[in-house]
């Protein structure tokens, strides 16, 4: 039998997209060979989460590969690439509330009680006749504010100490009224379930050692008013559990929550994480794709899933977005003219979205959203216009967008293909 | 994107328009063969290795294939082609996680009737997979803080596809220590800058087995520089080796926190 020489033996790396960023290789060299650049500059945000749901130490500049449960079922299923906008942690100490600028009623919570799920935990005991707090001041912009906290049940000689614990993460101290208050209710196997009387709990999903990571956003506070929080409050709201471990607590002036910044003894900073890379192909008929998981209630600003071109938005650039507060995904190009086309698949903090733009060979763009595998929304193509010649910078950026609305977003899969291709065949892996 | 019966990188083949007729070797457990000797004054044949070549797996999947018209068959067999232009990812209803890769073999193209009275063919897709096994299809992160020794999943089968980060700032020289279920060492990785050391903002991806994206054994830095020659000249990538139930590894690393991403074997 005849062979025909097709050349050698091909052993580097296959791919037949012009571009392909997979979350799941923890590289930033993406499989098409470019390498990307990363920044991010802070020493306190807890690194990779891991299937375990165990934090990963802070290091600086590091990206933060991280496990999710995309379907709820308590597996962390899916590997992605966080990138999250600047914010502050306004919480001080918020792994060791027995220290100042904490201030007590009844028992001190006791420090580093715990070591768990790659965090230091706090031990409140005498809880349902104590309460801890930290005044956190006045916020920047009055709107919900974003608040986190993890939060696990004590063993005791039966089981778990059972009961409820009041944790008030926004407290309106001008008003004495909650914008934020969560009961957790420990059951005697040591699973915790969590009410919201007061704002809105975003999520609230296993970490490691049967803890809890709790986010949510308060409702609407007074910018100028002083604000404080209770890591504690059986003294106001009267709780009845009379011990539990808790760490992590976190507040932004932002709606919302991010990951989680470890203090001491000042609030803790993080800058937006930054990641690009080069990108060569000239303007053609494209596809792009990014498949993720939504990390944002609130779109306002437009934030990118993707760019190319130059940062910041100069001519010619063809990105994919999300605009309003409703979820919408948009393709849009600025050429000679900006014309866009969008779908609302509807997407809310913790989606998986595939967003698609397709760059058509007439200079137009159409676009494709998917929310959760469900239904393909397909938005018409815009009006046509000539091809640009070459992008205003031959760079492919990820979570950048227009005003410093940075995207938040856990990335799993960016990809470009030549030519218009539908959504689900850009779901091929290779 | 439920999976019916198959799916192709990821995609049901009812997504793709095609209906599966008939599948083999998807749930076989392939060939072993192991090296023997004859005895003298022995009985048969006796077994004189531990270890066993192991076959690849051959996918046949077939597909039928009815057309509206002679013109029509054409563009849907070419379009059928064109379904396997590269590396092939094969999954199935019975662990939809599960997946194996190979590439398009041939396929067949048979007609039941006269070819040229009725358009009907059945197209039989051989994907021949060079690796029997399945793997996860998504990894398993495991964090490991410098310092302290963590457990790694247990897979069922042999496996090299652990992708495992180096996290600076680390000093020098890096030693990875893989050890099994007793604690005992059972393989390490030293990794020794030539000078230097690997600082604050940088990270090493360390690519034990083959997988989709990178060549199998490369050490890739954050920059995209190859450091394999930082590897002792006497060691190799880890592998972890089925050893039966209770077989446990776990790593380790003084130097520096690491990140593995592990995706399982399985033998079906």
């Amino acid at each position: 039998m005849a062979t025909y020489p097709l050349g050698a033996l091909a052993v580097a790396r296959r791919s037949r997209y012009l571009f392909q960023f997979e979350a799941a290789d923890l590289s930033l060299t993406a499989r098409t060979g470019q390498v990307g650049t990363f920044a991010r500059n802070d020493t306190q945000s807890v690194g990779v989460i891991d299937s375990n749901g165990v934090y990963g130490p802070a290091l600086p500049n590091q990206p933060r590969f991280i496990a999710i449960d995309t379907d709820g079922d308590g597996v962390r299923d899916a590997v992605a690439l966080l990138l999250e906008p600047a914010t502050t942690n306004l919480v001080e100490q918020n792994c060791t509330v027995g220290t100042s600028p904490w201030t007590f009623s009844g028992t001190t919570p006791t420090n580093a009680a715990l070591s768990l799920a790659g965090l230091s935990w706090c031990l409140f005991t005498s809880a349902s006749t104590s309460a801890a707090r930290q005044t956190i001041g006045t916020f920047a912009t009055a709107g919900g504010k974003a608040y986190s906290f993890r939060i696990k049940a004590a063993p005791n000689t039966t089981g778990f100490v059972t009961g409820d614990v009041w944790i008030l993460p926004v407290f309106d101290d001008t008003d004495a009224v909650a914008r934020a208050a969560v009961k957790a209710t420990v059951a005697a196997d040591g699973s915790i379930t969590f009410t919201s009387s007061v704002g809105t709990i975003i999520s609230a999903v296993r970490i490691g050692g049967g803890a809890y990571e709790v986010k949510g956003q308060s409702t609407t506070v007074t910018a100028a008013h002083t604000h404080a929080i209770y890591a504690n409050d059986g003294l106001g709201f009267g709780g009845t559990a009379t011990a539990y471990y808790a760490t992590g607590f976190q507040v932004e002036d932002r709606s919302d929550p991010t990951s989680l910044i470890v203090t001491a003894g000042a609030t803790g900073s993080r800058l937006a994480d930054t990641l690009h890379f080069p990108f060569n192909a000239p303007p053609q008929a494209m596809t792009v794709y990014v498949k993720g998981i939504v990390r944002l209630t609130d779109f306002t600003g437009d934030p990118y899933f993707l760019d190319i071109g130059t940062q910041g938005g100069a001519a010619p650039h063809f990105f994919v977005y999300t605009a309003g507060d409703v979820g919408e995904v948009h393709a849009e190009i600025h050429n000679t003219a900006a014309t866009s086309s969008a779908v609302l698949p509807g997407q809310g903090f913790g989606d998986t979205i595939e967003a698609v733009g397709i760059l058509n060979a007439d200079g137009s763009v159409s676009v494709a959203g998917c929310k959760n595998g469900g239904t393909i929304l397909t938005g018409g193509a815009s009006a046509s216009q000539a091809m640009p010649s070459a992008w205003s910078s031959p760079i492919l950026q990820l979570g950048w967008g227009d005003g410093g609305a940075i995207m938040a977003f856990a990335y799993q899969s960016v990809r470009v293909a030549a030519g218009v291709v539908p959504l689900n065949l850009m779901r091929a892996t290779a | 994107m439920t999976i019916q019966s198959v799916a192709l990188n990821g995609v049901p083949i009812e997504d793709l328009g095609l209906g599966l007729s008939g599948i083999s070797a998807w749930k076989d457990a392939t060939k072993r063969t192991y090296q023997t000797a004859a005895l003298a004054g022995g009985i048969g044949q006796v077994a004189i290795s531990a270890g066993s070549q192991i076959d690849g797996r051959q996918f046949q999947l077939t597909f039928a294939v009815r057309p509206a018209s002679f013109a029509d068959r054409d563009a849907q067999l070419a379009a059928l082609v064109a379904r396997f232009p590269g590396l092939i990812e094969v999954s199935t209803i019975d662990a939809p996680t599960h997946v194996c890769y190979g590439l398009l073999e041939s396929i067949p193209v048979t007609s039941p009737y006269k070819a040229f009275v009725t358009g009907d063919v059945s197209a039989a897709v051989a994907i021949t997979c060079a690796d029997p096994r399945y793997f996860d299809r998504d990894a398993q992160l495991v964090n490991i803080p410098a310092g302290t020794t963590v457990a790694l999943p247990s897979s069922p089968a042999t496996t090299q596809r652990l992708i495992i980060t180096v996290q600076g700032a680390t000093t020098n020289p890096i030693v990875l220590i893989l050890t099994d279920q007793t604690g005992a060492e059972v393989q390490r990785m030293t990794l020794t800058a030539p000078s230097g050391t690997l600082g604050a903002s940088n990270w090493l991806t360390i690519y034990c087995g083959k997988n989709e994206s990178q060549p199998a054994k490369t050490i890739i830095k954050s920059d995209g520089t190859d450091l394999y020659s930082w590897l002792g000249s006497t060691e190799d990538f880890f592998t972890l080796w089925e050893s039966g139930a209770g077989t446990q590894y776990s790593l380790s690393c003084a130097q520096a926190s690491l990140v593995v991403a592990m995706q399982r074997a399985y033998w079906t």
